[in-house]
């Protein structure tokens, strides 16, 4: 197990060396001028670029900055802000808890439904209950969330004068202005997720449900809830807890556009701002971030099904 | 509805009324507002059938004396965030709203109240005592009230000299150019600063109170990097906070040297990006005021708040540039065929409901604006004319023209800006002219294409006026320089000389005579080639009192405002 966890340990590493230079690289190869972007004119004068470029030591070979930049990055340095000058890793950190609530709130709302619906539907299979269930998640995976929070803002707004409050409230100060800021991103985020997961749910189930050891426990008279509690949804929940860890990287993406269109001060808004303005050091760092994120993830779920299913790590 | 009046043409107006500021404040109320305010009186902005298309007409809201009430709260929405608020290196608009909370300048503009409309570009003395002493064409002489910055130490004439400095000369200035007329900056003591001029310069008062290079920063702010994020001026508002693409607060400046103002206590501005969002957010009666609207959304609007109060004004319109130094569109044919091949009222009826200004000329929105009809021969170049148009072509060698067109995303110029391009592209396609469209993300727009770097064609929203010599950022090529906004490196030589002769003509019926000529010669070359303009909407809470909108001026006259109940 310890091989295991070393080698895909050494993986992710290399998959982070990878995307940071990607990232670093594609940056650079956006057309424009990066000292345009800093004084927001076309009154430009080659004096004043040349200051900006060494200032920002884009005067140096690329993989002279490269290095240095990474260098900063393992000492905790993100740079600062390319025109507000601000703390880039200050500007992140600030703005995960945001984010993490959002995300948390997404899945928590995506898991209590798609659970539900996933085993109802399995154990009534080709029952009119489940051809509706059916019916309704794939129109929930149909509908973009971005479209979907829109029109949460839209409707509440001309039908009843509502819209959640502009103001952004802090969790510990404020928690329930803070959920009412909340739950409809969150469920705009969370719609499509519990329904990919209530499918994967649904066949999961009905694989396990044919199970000899679940005929068993029929045979044994077991009752209904007790054989699809504790003893087929247990099982049938690992392809869900795989594709959970597959979709969290969909619900951060999700994040970036729905974080904009609430005005949520979380890392999907930053992102996007610092791609509007083109913030090169700040994309860099949110990417870099995301993509540690991702990988992380993909780490803990790969090291849990080598726990879970010791096939795996032999294999 | 008051007539349409053409003030700048009945009135003789001296060097010395202009300094008064009041002839342009009269000129623009007479002519700039589109349509009055809405409240719910009248049932909302009843406007004028016979002012539809046609250069907008002037009322003025009612004036009444009213008490002001201290106290309260006020929020408005911006669209997009502020790259920086550091007033030296930056240009954008949004920038300037929010620098006009917390800075101050010689002079102001007087908009924002009743009686002085939207697009009244006159000034009012600001850190002034009053409007300048002028003894000679290149002398300006301004008196200081006593003031103090935010962070408590005395205003004197050498800050003023710093700022202006260094908004002239610092290497990073992005205002080099607009204040290149300024020669030296003279403060014979603590509370009198003197402006000298390099040339007869008729515009220098509309400058000294105007959007960009203007605002009056302390040295031991201006030079740190907090003035990014931070604005320390000597203004109605001091800044608290300020999240990064969320929002900004501010509250009372209790020191403001310009007593009573402010009356609100507390200022917020909110950063929301998304359309809907906003409309949302003041439907729900979470936020004060919001703007820029287009008719779609102002008549969802009217229906979500019926007790609101509006104002449309005359949105900014927008015009194509081209390379106008190199083939084909050095020759002129091709772009006056360019124009006659776009159907502007098709343009106008699919994203504005037949809304706007419908011709536009080189100026838009000021009270001397020339309507196009007014132009006499050269307004044929704005009628929609595919037979002519072709022809013109086919004289040029260009039955079938291939080009490219670059140009910026919706993300901060709006869904409407690339539709104008997608129908005009559509329009021209029946002319002839096949056009490769080259979409960019906003901030590379703006490194590159806007820039000057691009192929062939792009466009552009139009620049906000507030001086006459506008033009001479538009259209001038000196010592193999583009200016400033020169984006279709027009060099033309007898545009330069009228250019340098209407800059120093301090009497107006003079000044307008060589601007007439400037509108023919550009109307005839079609350097540039105008659409029409749109509406935008303002939207207000119906106990908002002695407010009403700019066209996108600073935010300063907030603090004129007040609630009915604080």
């Amino acid at each position: 197990m310890t091989q295991y966890i070393v080698k895909r340990l050494l993986f992710s590493l290399v998959v982070l060396f990878v995307i940071s230079v990607v990232v670093f690289v594609a940056v650079r190869m956006i057309p424009g001028d990066v000292c345009s972007i800093v004084l927001a004119t076309s009154d430009v004068e080659e004096s004043q670029c040349r200051a900006i470029r060494e200032e920002l030591g884009l005067d140096e070979p690329v993989v002279t900055q490269y290095f240095r930049y990474m260098g900063n990055v393992l000492r905790g340095d993100f740079g600062t802000t390319l025109i507000s000058k601000r703390d880039v890793w200050g500007e992140i950190r600030t703005r995960i808890p945001l984010t993490l609530e959002l995300t948390f709130l997404a899945t928590t709302f995506a898991i209590a439904l798609a659970i539900p619906i996933g085993v109802i539907s399995a154990i009534r299979q080709d029952r009119p209950i489940d051809y509706a269930l059916r019916f309704l998640t794939i129109g929930w995976l149909s509908i973009p969330s971005f479209w979907l929070g829109t029109m949460l803002i839209v409707f509440p707004a001309n039908w009843w004068g509502y819209s959640p409050p502009p103001e952004y409230a802090d969790i510990w100060k404020d928690p329930l202005k803070n959920l009412e800021q909340l739950y409809l991103p969150a469920f705009s985020l969370g719609l499509a997720l519990s329904a990919s997961l209530a499918r994967i749910t649904r066949s999961s189930m009905l694989e396990v449900l044919r199970q000899d050891y679940v005929r068993t426990a029929w045979a044994k008279g077991l009752r209904e809830r007790s054989i699809v509690v504790r003893h087929a949804l247990k099982n049938a929940l690992i392809p869900v807890v795989t594709l959970f860890g597959l979709q969290v990287g969909v619900l951060l993406g999700g994040t970036v556009v729905l974080e904009s269109i609430f005005s949520l001060p979380g890392l999907g808004s930053l992102a996007l701002g610092a791609v509007r303005l083109k913030d090169y050091p700040q994309v860099q760092g949110l990417v870099l971030f995301f993509a540690a994120v991702l990988v992380t993830i993909n780490l803990v779920v790969d090291i849990s099904y080598a726990w879970l299913d010791p096939r795996i790590r032999f294999a | 509805m008051a007539e349409r009046t053409n003030y700048w043409l009945r009135r003789r107006l001296d060097r010395r009324t202009a300094l008064r500021g009041g002839a342009i404040a009269g000129a623009g109320l007479a002519t700039f507002a589109l349509a009055g305010c809405g409240d719910d009186d009248d049932g909302g902005g009843k406007k004028d059938e016979d002012s539809k298309g046609l250069l907008p007409t002037a009322v003025a809201s009612p004036t009444v004396a009213k008490q002001p009430v201290p106290g309260g709260s006020f929020s408005f929405q911006i669209s997009s965030p502020p790259p920086s608020l550091d007033p030296f290196t930056q240009t954008s608009f949004i920038n300037a709203y929010l620098n006009g909370l917390s800075y101050s300048k010689l002079l102001r503009f007087k908009a924002g109240v009743p009686e002085v409309a939207p697009g009244d570009f006159s000034m009012e003395p600001d850190l002034a005592q009053k409007m300048p002493e002028q003894p000679d064409d290149m002398t300006y002489t301004f008196k200081l009230k006593p003031a103090k910055f935010h962070n408590g130490r005395a205003l004197t004439s050498e800050d003023v000299k710093y700022a202006l400095d260094r908004y002239k000369n610092f290497e990073k200035s992005v205002h080099k150019s607009t204040q290149a007329w300024i020669d030296s900056i003279l403060t014979p003591d603590a509370e009198t600063v003197t402006l000298k001029t390099k040339y007869p310069f008729a515009d220098a008062v509309q400058l000294v109170g105007g959007n960009l290079g203007a605002w009056i920063v302390p040295k031991e702010h201006a030079e740190t990097d907090d003035a990014k994020t931070k604005m320390v001026g000597s203004g109605p508002f001091i800044q608290t906070e300020y999240q990064t693409g969320v929002s900004l607060s501010f509250k009372k400046n209790p020191d403001y040297f310009d007593k009573p103002y402010p009356y609100f206590d507390e200022v917020k501005v909110f950063i929301t990006t998304d359309q809907a969002k906003r409309v949302a957010d003041f439907s729900a009666k979470s936020v004060n005021l919001t703007w820029l609207f287009l008719p779609d959304e102002r008549d969802q609007l009217k229906k979500n708040r019926p007790d609101a109060k509006f104002e449309e004004t005359q949105g900014i319109g927008g015009h194509i540039y081209m390379r106008t130094d190199k083939p084909p569109f050095n020759d002129k044919r091709v772009r006056q065929a360019i124009s006659m091949g776009i159907n502007r009222k098709a343009i106008r009826d699919a994203l504005t409901k037949g809304e706007g200004v419908a011709d536009q000329a080189v100026y838009v929105g000021f009270p001397i604006a020339t309507q196009v009809k007014d132009l006499g021969a050269v307004a044929k170049y704005w009628d929609y004319n595919p037979t002519e148009a072709k022809a013109l072509l086919s004289a040029a060698g260009q039955e079938k023209l291939e080009t490219t067109w670059d140009h910026a995303d919706g993300s901060v110029y709006t869904q409407a800006y690339v539709d104008t391009a997608t129908l005009t592209q559509a329009q021209l396609k029946e002319i002839g002219i096949t056009i490769k469209d080259q979409m960019l993300p906003y901030a590379t727009y703006i490194s590159t294409t806007y820039q000057g770097k691009y192929e062939a064609m792009s466009h552009t929203p139009r620049s906000v006026p507030y001086h006459l010599d506008i033009l001479t950022d538009n259209f001038s090529f000196k010592d193999g320089k583009r200016a400033r906004i020169n984006l279709g490196y027009i060099n033309d030589p007898k545009l330069e000389a009228l250019l340098d002769k209407q800059r120093g003509q301090f009497k107006m019926e003079e000044r307008l005579k060589t601007l007439r000529e400037i509108e023919q010669l550009v109307g005839e070359e079609q350097y540039y080639i105008y659409w029409s303009t749109d509406t935008r909407t303002y939207f207000w809470d119906p106990d908002i009192e002695n407010y009403r909108p700019t066209a996108f001026f600073p935010y300063t006259h907030i603090m004129k405002s007040w609630r009915a109940k604080a």
